[in-house]
């Protein structure tokens, strides 16, 4: 009872964090800001969230596999943040 | 009625909304950049879609090609490109629109006709035991119906050799990045295990060789986006290229000099032959595709 309501609030911090970092793309003046707040935001949201699937499940190989889903998606984000900033500086 | 609907109605309805959205922000955007994004999230929207639909597979191929290969496909055609304007002329629009139309109604007409009526996949599942594989959509694909996959792997082929035959000489895009370069090098290992484990799973589950070759194949494209060659000759990937078509055939030519009938697999020997010639595939599938990201071989 206590990892669902642990694993609810997670859920509902996460997706949050998630939608600050869209209005943040939405709403934000320039393209670092806004990749400021997209890559960022996105990290520590999906990061709840993945908390609180692992939170959900009971399975090791379950949570095996949230992890290096979770690894994935933050290097990936990283490097997409990155790449984005990269040419918006070289090619303003 | 809408507020009747279930919550997972409601999904599905936003998912169609969205996917109806995109591919008219794609069709009508003015810039041709914008049109390939577009396109890159209606291929995005509608591997959701097919997950909705409880097809996995189907799925992971149109998330892949659909979205990743294709809209980088685009991406290279709209890039250097003097045109701005890509698209087609209005009377081939109207004619694409006017096919579409004809389509859709037969599509609705033979939505509110259909019966529910014994289809064609409990025989499928009645002779799943003589195909030498535990998945259903393998078991169509590489023994029942063997001779389509023959042929679409066929199709595969000649699409990408007409491709290089147009000569369009224009370089790959790629990004001269160090840790572009080294995050690929990282990857490029666990996405070609992944993708044989992939095609190896198509035996018994959710898989298959397409799936894992176009996987393969997203991985390779990486490893080139960074402006990498693969440290391959490319006699090897010429080979490559043609094993899936030369193997599925030999090994049918194979069983039809032995007597059995052309890609007819006696039982003992089906599930070895159809691992081989999904090896192929996946090979091929990975290789085809890669070449036509970087336009030669």
């Amino acid at each position: 009872m206590a990892f669902e309501i642990l694993s609810i609030a997670f859920m509902f911090i996460g997706a949050i964090f998630l939608l600050a970092g869209s209005i943040g793309l939405i709403r934000l003046k320039d393209t670092y800001s806004r990749l400021h707040a997209l890559t960022k935001a996105d990290v520590l949201g999906f990061g709840f969230i993945v908390l609180s699937c692992i939170l959900s499940t009971d399975l090791l190989s379950h949570w095996i596999k949230l992890l290096l889903v979770w690894l994935l998606v933050i290097s990936y984000s990283a490097l997409v943040g990155y790449a984005l900033a990269n040419r918006k500086k070289r090619y303003a | 009625m809408l507020w009747q609907t279930g919550k997972k109605d409601m999904l599905d309805l936003a998912l169609g909304l969205m996917l109806f959205i995109s591919a008219l922000l794609s069709l009508h955007s003015k810039d041709t950049m914008k049109s390939g994004v577009f396109f890159i999230i209606f291929g995005f929207l509608s591997g959701l879609i097919w997950v909705r639909l409880e097809a996995p597979d189907v799925a992971l191929v149109e998330i892949i090609l659909g979205s990743a290969i294709t809209g980088l496909l685009i991406f290279k055609l709209v890039k250097g490109s003097k045109q701005k304007d890509l698209k087609a002329f209005t009377f081939t629009r109207l004619w694409a629109g006017f096919i579409s139309f004809l389509i859709l109604i037969f599509m609705l007409f033979h939505l509110t006709t259909i019966e529910r009526q014994d289809r064609i996949a409990s025989l499928v599942f009645e002779n799943l035991h003589k195909s030498g594989v535990d998945s259903a959509v393998n078991a169509v694909l590489l023994n029942f119906r063997g001779y389509d996959t023959l042929l679409e792997v066929g199709v595969i082929t000649l699409a990408i050799f007409g491709l290089l035959s147009l000569g369009l000489k224009r370089e790959a895009y790629y990004w001269d990045n160090p840790l572009l370069k080294g995050f690929s090098r990282l990857s490029l290992p666990f996405i070609v295990f992944f993708s044989l484990y992939i095609t190896y799973l198509g035996t018994f589950s959710v898989g298959g060789a397409f799936q894992g070759g176009a996987l393969l194949a997203g991985g390779l494209v990486l490893f080139a986006l960074a402006g990498q060659a693969l440290p391959l000759k490319a006699s090897i990937i010429y080979i490559f290229t043609m094993a899936g078509l030369g193997v599925f055939s030999l090994i049918g030519l194979l069983y039809a000099l032995l007597g059995y009938g052309f890609l007819t697999y006696p039982l003992e020997l089906s599930t070895i032959s159809i691992m081989i010639i999904e090896l192929s595939i996946w090979i091929s599938t990975a290789f085809l595709l890669y070449t036509a990201y970087s336009g030669k071989l």
